[in-house]
């Protein structure tokens, strides 16, 4: 039931810091309703090619295409209006908010009061604060967490900080979700319910990145795999085909000639890579 | 099923309790004002005059709350806005015979341009803004002092005109204090509907992960600068009624040491929250009053203070009292 319209397309996109080029001309097709994986070593420019679709970074050269439109140097407030939205490597909550209000500054764009507004128009205000709130309790009971929304942030676990943080992009309603290293962290069983999580909601028609070093995840859950080193795409496909790529092998094997590398297994049995 | 009845269960529960932190705003908001509006005019003489200071301190101390506290914007030249805010009503009211609620919004106004020129002017982000911030109080301060034509320097402003209201002449000490406490009540009011909504959620969001923030799609650029403008403008309103308690009007009202005492205040009352700014406001104000002949330590025990109260009540005074009642209902169930 996937349908194959591209809801994503980066056409050469560079960044550059200082001497180092963290992303050289990357190029993605993202298909709408699909989980499209990129990996690849540490350095690799992953995270950066995360902060270039989210705007937290500009591009220096390239293109970047959401759903038609051009969001190459858009501001990240105006690509989460688009339905572009992500999480991080470390969680990044609001650490003296409760559960509940984490989630709620994810419909921040839902609402339309502004600073007269909040203050004066009493019956508007209080609509709009009900369904905040209502919807802040749906997205966290779709991430299991319904009963926590009273705690403080302070007393979560790690694993339960991330799947608020996965709430909270949830609450923006995007089109797009980007996820960065969500299983790091995570328990076996904590990461094969993300992982059920993922699939539900690609069903549910979301279009979802992840930026991820278990591999067993990747291979399991990945329709497409984009598959970087030293900043430059080096293989793409689908599980299949990346599993089997030379380039791919040696990337994360070491090259023949390497022999000192520490041999990292792309096996999908393979629990984890570094 | 089973699930669905306990998800049920766990929902109206929270329900319940997601209510009750409104609740518990407004239940402070109830008790501080009750305190405010029964004691000094109950008591009168002295404690009526304690009573003015503290209210426009305590109106200040909310600016500066929402601005430190809630969005984490510190600014340490705040009391250069009260100044602004005190020579705008007091020279429109004596220069241009504006009635004073005008000059009062007049104040806010000047306070709030001020405070945006600063944000705007600044566009530096951590440390460095908080120093840029000091330097602004400081210049203000100068200018305030040496502006010998428009403000009659460090001679200051005296006969002060009365405060009229829609044809009142307010001049008792007991009119006065009905204006400010309007004032303080409404200010408080509204800030606490504030902080409850989308924009206090915002300004929340901002002071406590700013990437985080920009994740959800706030903007947090406009989002700073809304509140230093905001606290800015409040700190205006506090500033025009000094000059009205003080029956004169001195750049020394405005220095930063009075800037420091602001955040003193917010801090042991508890940051973030806004009956804390209030409650630190009236400790900051009636204390010394009582240790007149300990004056000359005055900010040695504010410092002494300060260390004393981050050490022990890391949430201030606020905070720990709602550890504390939290840890009592805990213990009930």
């Amino acid at each position: 039931m996937k349908s194959s319209q591209t809801i994503l397309t980066l056409r050469g996109v560079t960044r550059r810091f200082g001497g180092l080029v963290a992303v050289n001309k990357l190029s993605i097709e993202v298909k709408e309703a699909s989980i499209h994986g990129l990996i690849g070593p540490n350095g690799a420019g992953k995270s950066t090619a995360f902060d270039l679709i989210s705007g937290l970074t500009s591009a220096d050269a390239g293109e970047i295409i959401f759903r038609g439109e051009i969001v190459t140097h858009r501001a990240p407030e105006s690509r989460v209006a688009a339905g572009i939205c992500r999480t991080f490597q470390t969680p990044k909550l609001f650490d003296e908010m409760s559960v509940l209000d984490v989630v709620a500054t994810g419909r921040h764009l839902h609402n339309a009061l502004g600073l007269w507004g909040s203050m004066f128009s009493i019956a508007r205000k209080r609509a709009e604060e009900a369904r905040t709130i209502s919807a802040a309790r749906e997205f966290l009971t779709t991430v299991g967490l319904g009963a926590k929304a009273d705690a403080p942030v302070a007393d979560l676990s790690y694993g339960e900080r991330r799947l608020v943080e996965i709430a909270r992009a949830l609450a923006t309603e995007p089109k797009l979700l980007l996820l960065d290293e969500v299983t790091s962290g995570l328990n076996p069983v904590e990461t094969a319910s993300v992982g059920e999580l993922l699939r539900e909601l690609v069903r549910l028609g979301l279009t979802i990145m992840l930026v991820e070093h278990d591999m067993k995840f990747v291979m399991g859950l990945c329709d497409d795999i984009t598959v970087m080193n030293y900043g430059s795409v080096i293989a793409q496909g689908s599980p299949g085909e990346i599993v089997q790529n030379p380039d791919v092998v040696a990337a994360y094997l070491g090259s023949p000639r390497d022999g000192q590398r520490s041999r990292r297994s792309l096996r999908a049995d393979a629990p984890a890579c570094p | 099923m089973s699930t669905i009845a306990k998800e049920a269960h766990t929902a109206s529960h929270q329900s319940t309790s997601g209510v009750s932190r409104h609740r518990r705003d407004w239940a402070a908001f109830a008790v501080i004002v009750g305190i405010l509006w029964c004691l000094p005019l109950s008591l009168g003489g002295f404690y009526l005059y304690l009573g003015l200071a503290v209210a426009i301190y305590a109106i200040s101390a909310l600016g500066l709350q929402i601005m430190v506290g809630l969005a984490g914007q510190l600014s340490l030249g705040h009391a250069a806005f009260m100044g602004i805010g005190a020579y705008t009503s007091v020279l429109l009211q004596k220069n241009a015979g504006v009635p004073f609620p005008a000059a009062l919004a007049a104040a806010a106004l000047a306070a709030a341009a001020a405070g945006l020129l600063m944000a705007q002017l600044i566009r530096l982000s951590g440390v460095y803004f908080k120093i840029a911030t000091f330097g602004f109080g400081v210049v203000v301060h100068q200018i305030l002092s040496n502006w010998t034509a428009l403000t009659g320097g460090s001679a200051g402003v005296r006969a002060i005109p009365a405060i009229g209201v829609l044809g009142f002449q307010i001049e008792t000490r007991t009119g006065l204090f009905v204006c400010e406490a309007l004032t303080l009540t409404l200010l408080y009011a509204l800030l606490i509907r504030l902080s409850h909504g989308k924009i206090g959620r915002a300004f929340r969001a901002l002071g406590q992960n700013e990437a985080a923030a920009r994740s959800v799609g706030i903007a947090v650029a406009r989002y700073r600068m809304m509140v230093i403008t905001l606290g800015c403008a409040i700190a205006g309103i506090a500033g025009a009624y000094l000059p009205h308690l003080m029956r004169f009007l001195s750049p020394e009202s405005f220095t930063w040491y009075e800037s420091l005492t602001c955040l003193i205040m917010i801090t042991l009352g508890g940051l973030g929250s806004l009956p804390g700014a209030i409650i630190g406001a009236a400790i900051l104000i009636v204390a010394p009053e009582y240790l007149r002949d300990f004056a000359q330590y005055k900010m040695f025990a504010f410092g002494i203070l300060l260390v004393a109260s981050m050490i022990l009540l890391p949430r201030g005074i606020a905070g720990a009292g709602m550890s504390l009642s939290r840890g009592k209902r805990m213990h009930a169930q």
